[in-house]
């Protein structure tokens, strides 16, 4: 690449970078005010609602939360180990699935397309799954409740490696490793992965932040509390105050109960503690799609 | 190497999942139920189940699995474990009871409750039991607490003294034009709050975005779910929307937003009203309640209040069975799921176990006779702190919670409780099956127009007649007449 | 190659079917078996019987999403919602996909990147809150900075007018960082020779956009938006529902199939009903599916998804 950047070359770095700023601005500022909220002294959420730079700081919500920090760290401890595992898993599982379909030569392609393509667009339900992964495989209340049911391998992700794959990666390649001697797992192994970090990297992500922000399977397959990953602490939390303040029967009979409820500041202090690893760490991650790039050019 | 670390890694988290508590072994003869209840936060339920079965194995060879379920989540989470042949016995019930029992989810009671449950019957009483009965057969057990709750008003004390709010005119109205005069007293008040503060909000909803505390009309059976409801001669069915009572309480309310004595977010908000209180936002709202309520509310928010009752009461069968416990009709143990209730209904550690946790680990009893954390905790602290003495069983055996409180609460609730007006046709619950579909749209068609009328931003006069089209539109009359057959056929049966 | 036989393929490929095996495997499990539950719809759920001994009631549980009035509007807003969506997510993806890949600066695609993404972590309940703290009557941002501008204040959430725009611009900014990460490891993957070669022969940045990337973009375009397809008559209920803080006079523009169903089944948990509800959606969309692949498979066959 040279380094001597052309007129228009200028004009268009300007352009995208206001463009992106702009996005990011977009991005940013609501979760500033998610931020500055869960700092917020609670009155003056109530009185005179959210604002950019809270008028008074209170540190009330994060107190709270540290009253609960065995509670927060064993979620903590939950979501890291389901979003390693579940993601390694996943990325054995999508890329073994994928390549077979990608290539033009292999006979059950069109089939077993369809197969994946169709889940996509029919499921059964919760009931069937719940079922499903507690009456035949006994999951409920186990760690592999939290990994097994929804979240492992989904038909888009399979596609859109299988697209990387055939785009991506030249047919001479595989044909060159055969006609060395490569068996088909050798070449998988050998010649495909390596060219395919940035799908990788992608689908890992994707993966990744379904396993780290997923809630369900913990409302559906686990009843003890030290199984609770932190998005699922934080939706019972959450979906708990909708319920009760859309509830007359719930808020008659439980008056007192309603005053459990955290307040807002707290509420979004859990959710600032849900999102800010993945800040912190995504960073570090984005590394290998830049690894796919230098691929690329190698390549070239 | 970096898979091995990683396996090593997760290995390891694994080991620390899975590393739950040793459970102590208990007889096995014990035959094991399960009790599925909504809880209204995370708790860990372990130390409690095992300080239960301290007592209901020697009391009653049972052994109890506490499955506390997630209160959003509950009738659905049941209902999947129903379905999916799992272990369920005995379960609660927070106004789902007619449901429940259409979809046919409830074991009849009849042969085991003489046998197993003789306490339940005499601690209840006949005239509840027929609120959780159909066609003379018993299907659940309703909670032993205050029923006859009413609508109150409550207000900032502090603004009762200022401003010398004449409350004691309020009175305990016997009828509609009594209530509409209490009303007209609280319109004064609130104009006269609204002036001299008008950085409050004089009222701010209570429950599901009302103002009036869900459209509940005063002294009419609101024949469970508000549509088509129990005329005065307490035998017609008739459209609750299309009563010149709901036009005029909206027309108050109506009243009162045009004034701006109202939050003005009323219609979305999603915070209790007790937040509004404590904040220092809201001057007074009105809520359903008992004996005991302003002290509640000062305990939960630090704010003195009072609670004026505005209704005498009258109790209708949705008021009994709000709360219930019944039995799986999958159990394969209803005796023992039975035993356990009347435990539930006559046994005060049980209960007290189950609204407070274990004494001395997360409460103390008081010199006073009440209840109370001990030394070092308090709500952000505890381990347990439900809070749930209004939902497990006979609340009157629980313990009073709260140093300092009126320990004479729970006599004048079960005086109440006595002493209160019925509904003419008490017992009869109606079973919506048939008419699903269009419940399904008229329930769409009443969030779309309640919370608007209720809080008084849409006009009584344009909007209502426009709401009752689209009631129509949507099916109403063919549920009003279903309704009006079922009851027609339950007081051939009952009266 | 095609002469070899059927057998001949397959004592050659079985490796490719063995790394398949895991995958299928889950899928059997986790989408497959459960699909066979589909038959709840057709039922009236009885518990004392179970599941399957309940009895058969035909398409009884499917009347409540035709009833009324409503039943128009739903399906309208559904599929309205959709296509605009679909439109604008990819429009606006490719162009954040393209802009992330052109970065020099390594921070600077890190950040921007790290940044976008951000909403997408959010979640629903988390992004109604932070709505209403711009929307709310009371206390909202916006309406305080109308109000600082000597503008009148709007009650945004009882004016249906404004809630297609708003919830267009929640849609496209809580999933741009996704789409755009998307798009960004397929310009990745493309051979940058291709690029060096443009520059040479004085190609402008434009150009090379308009004449490389966007064509060599069209197959993940054409697979997402056929998948888009299938999902027309679905809507997300976090954004249809919690944005609009459940607003009942907004229902007009922010009622879809989704929150219709949720609302209808909140005080009966029937489902069966909504069972129903999701075969039907899912019946729809394979239909739609599979006309939009018939007319790609017509017009450029080798981007048809099957």
């Amino acid at each position: 690449m040279s380094n001597v950047l052309g007129r228009g070359e200028k004009i268009f770095q300007v352009i995208i970078h206001i463009i992106l700023i702009f996005m990011a601005a977009c991005a940013i500022i609501p979760v500033w005010v998610l931020v500055a909220g869960s700092i917020t002294n609670e009155q003056e959420l109530i009185l005179s609602g959210y604002s950019f730079i809270p008028g008074s700081i209170s540190w009330d919500a994060y107190k709270y939360l540290f009253f609960k920090a065995a509670d927060i760290v064993r979620s903590y401890g939950i979501t890291v180990f389901i979003t390693v595992v579940g993601t390694a898993l996943s990325l054995v599982i999508t890329p073994l699935l994928a390549y077979p379909l990608s290539r033009k030569d292999f006979k059950a392609r069109n089939v077993i397309s369809f197969i994946v393509f169709f889940t996509m667009l029919f499921n059964g339900g919760i009931v069937p799954s719940y079922i499903m992964w507690t009456q035949i495989f006994h999951i409920k209340n186990t760690v592999w409740a939290l990994i097994f049911p929804g979240l492992l391998m989904n038909g888009f992700n399979v596609i859109l490696m299988k697209n990387y794959f055939s785009q991506n990666i030249p047919v001479e390649l595989i044909e060159a490793a055969k006609v060395d001697g490569a068996g088909e797992f050798l070449i998988f192994g050998k010649v495909i992965l390596p060219l395919s970090l940035p799908i990788m990297a992608t689908v890992g992500l994707f993966v990744g932040i379904g396993y780290w922000n997923d809630w369900t399977n913990g409302l559906y397959y686990v009843t003890q509390p030290q199984l609770y990953s932190l998005q699922n602490l934080l939706n019972r939390i959450l979906q708990d105050v909708q319920f009760l303040s859309s509830s007359t029967l719930a808020q008659a009979a439980g008056g007192a109960a309603m005053t459990q409820m955290p307040s807002v500041s707290i509420r979004m202090a859990i959710s600032v503690v849900g999102i800010l690893p993945i800040m912190v760490l995504y960073p570090f991650f984005q590394k290998y799609f830049v690894k796919g790039i230098a691929v690329g050019a190698v390549k070239g | 190497m970096k898979l091995k670390k990683l396996a090593a890694l997760a290995g390891a988290a694994a080991l620390t999942v899975t590393a739950l508590p040793v459970l102590p072994v208990y007889a096995e003869d014990a035959e094991e139920i399960v009790f599925a209840f909504h809880l209204t936060k995370t708790v860990d339920m372990q130390p409690i189940e095992d300080a239960l079965n301290e007592i209901t194995i020697p009391e009653i060879g049972v052994k109890v699995d506490l499955e506390g379920i997630q209160m959003a989540n509950y009738a659905n989470q049941v209902g999947m474990m129903m379905s999916g042949g799992e272990q369920v016995d005995v379960i609660a019930m927070l106004g789902d009871y007619a449901d429940m029992l259409s979809k046919n989810q409830l074991l009849c009671l009849d042969d085991y409750i003489d046998e197993y449950g003789a306490g339940i019957k005499e601690v209840l009483g006949e005239e509840f039991l027929k609120a959780t009965s159909k066609n003379g057969s018993l299907y659940a057990l309703p909670n032993n607490n205050g029923k006859a709750a009413v609508l109150n008003i409550v207000l900032r004390d502090d603004l009762i003294q200022e401003l010398e709010l004449p409350v004691d005119q309020l009175t305990l109205a016997s009828d509609f034009d009594g209530y509409c005069a209490n009303l007209d007293l609280l319109s004064d008040m609130f104009a006269k709050i609204h002036e001299a503060h008008p950085e409050y909000a004089c009222l701010v909803p209570s429950a599901g975005n009302s103002l009036l505390f869900d459209g509940t009309v005063p002294f009419m059976d609101m024949l469970n779910d508000n549509y088509g409801i129990l005329s005065d001669d307490g035998s017609t069915v008739v459209n609750l929307y299309e009563t010149e009572e709901y036009k005029k309480l909206i027309s108050y309310a109506h009243e009162w937003n045009q004034a701006g004595y109202v939050l003005e977010d009323a219609t979305t908000t999603q915070e209790a009203a007790n937040t509004y209180l404590q904040n220092g936002r809201a001057a007074a709202f009105f809520i359903k309640g008992e004996e005991g309520q302003a002290e509640q509310i000062i305990t939960a928010t630090g704010i003195p209040v009072q609670s004026i009752k505005l209704l005498q009461p009258y109790i209708c069968t949705t008021d009994v069975n709000g709360i219930d416990f019944g039995i799986s009709a999958t159990s394969k143990h209803p005796e023992a799921a039975m035993k356990f209730l009347n435990l539930m209904y006559t046994n005060a550690d049980v209960v007290n176990l189950l609204d407070w946790g274990i004494e001395g680990v997360h409460y103390e009893v008081q010199d006073d006779g009440t209840v109370d954390f001990p030394e070092g905790l308090d709500a952000n602290t505890t381990a347990y702190g439900l809070n749930q003495d209004w939902y497990f069983g006979n609340q009157f055996l629980s313990y009073i919670w709260g140093k300092g409180r009126d320990t004479t609460i729970y006599e004048r609730l079960e005086s109440n409780n006595k002493n209160s007006e019925f509904s003419p046709v008490m017992g009869f619950s109606y079973d919506s099956t048939v008419v699903a579909t269009e419940l399904a749209a008229i329930v769409n068609v009443r969030n779309q127009y309640v919370p608007g009328l209720e809080c008084g931003s849409l006009d009584p006069e344009t909007d209502l007649e426009a709401f009752n089209k689209a009631l129509y539109d949507a099916g109403l009359q063919t549920v009003i007449d279903e309704k009006q057959a079922q009851l027609d056929a339950w007081k051939e049966a009952n009266q | 190659m095609e002469k070899r036989s059927k057998s001949g393929t397959l004592k050659r490929q079985w490796p490719l079917y063995v790394m398949v095996l895991p995958g299928l495997l889950y899928l059997f499990i986790n989408n497959y078996g459960p699909m066979a539950g589909m038959f709840i719809a057709f039922k009236r759920i009885d518990y004392s019987k179970g599941l399957w001994a309940s009895p058969w009631v035909g398409f009884e549980n499917f009347k409540y999403l035709f009833k009324t009035g409503a039943a128009l509007e739903m399906t309208r807003n559904t599929i309205l919602y959709n296509l605009v969506f679909i439109v604008l997510g990819e429009v606006t993806g490719i162009a954040a996909g393209i802009m992330l890949s052109e970065l020099r600066r390594k921070w600077e695609t890190k950040f921007f990147q790290t940044v976008i993404l951000l909403p997408y972590l959010l979640s629903w309940v988390i992004c109604a809150y932070i709505g209403y703290a711009f929307l709310s009557r009371e206390t909202g941002l916006i309406n305080g900075l109308l109000n600082s501008l000597g503008i009148n204040e709007v009650d945004w959430y009882n004016d249906p007018g404004k809630w297609p725009f708003i919830l267009t611009f929640v849609n496209i900014w809580k999933g741009l960082g996704y789409s755009a990460i998307v798009y960004m490891s397929s310009i990745i993957g493309i051979d940058h020779s291709l690029y060096e070669s443009a520059m040479i022969d004085g190609a402008t940045k434009w150009k090379q956009i308009r004449y490389i990337t966007l064509p060599l973009l069209k197959p993940t375009v054409i697979m997402l938006i056929i998948m888009s397809i299938g999902r027309m008559f679905y809507s997300d209920f976090g954004l249809f529902y919690q944005i609009p803080m459940n607003s009942g006079t907004l229902y007009s523009t922010t009622q879809t199939i989704d929150t219709y169903v949720y609302r209808a089944l909140m005080t009966r948990n029937d489902i069966a009903m909504s069972s129903a509800a999701g075969f039907y959606q899912s019946i729809v969309g394979f239909i739609l599916v599979l006309t939009a692949n018939y007319i790609v498979r017509k017009s450029s066959p080798e981007n048809a998804m099957f």
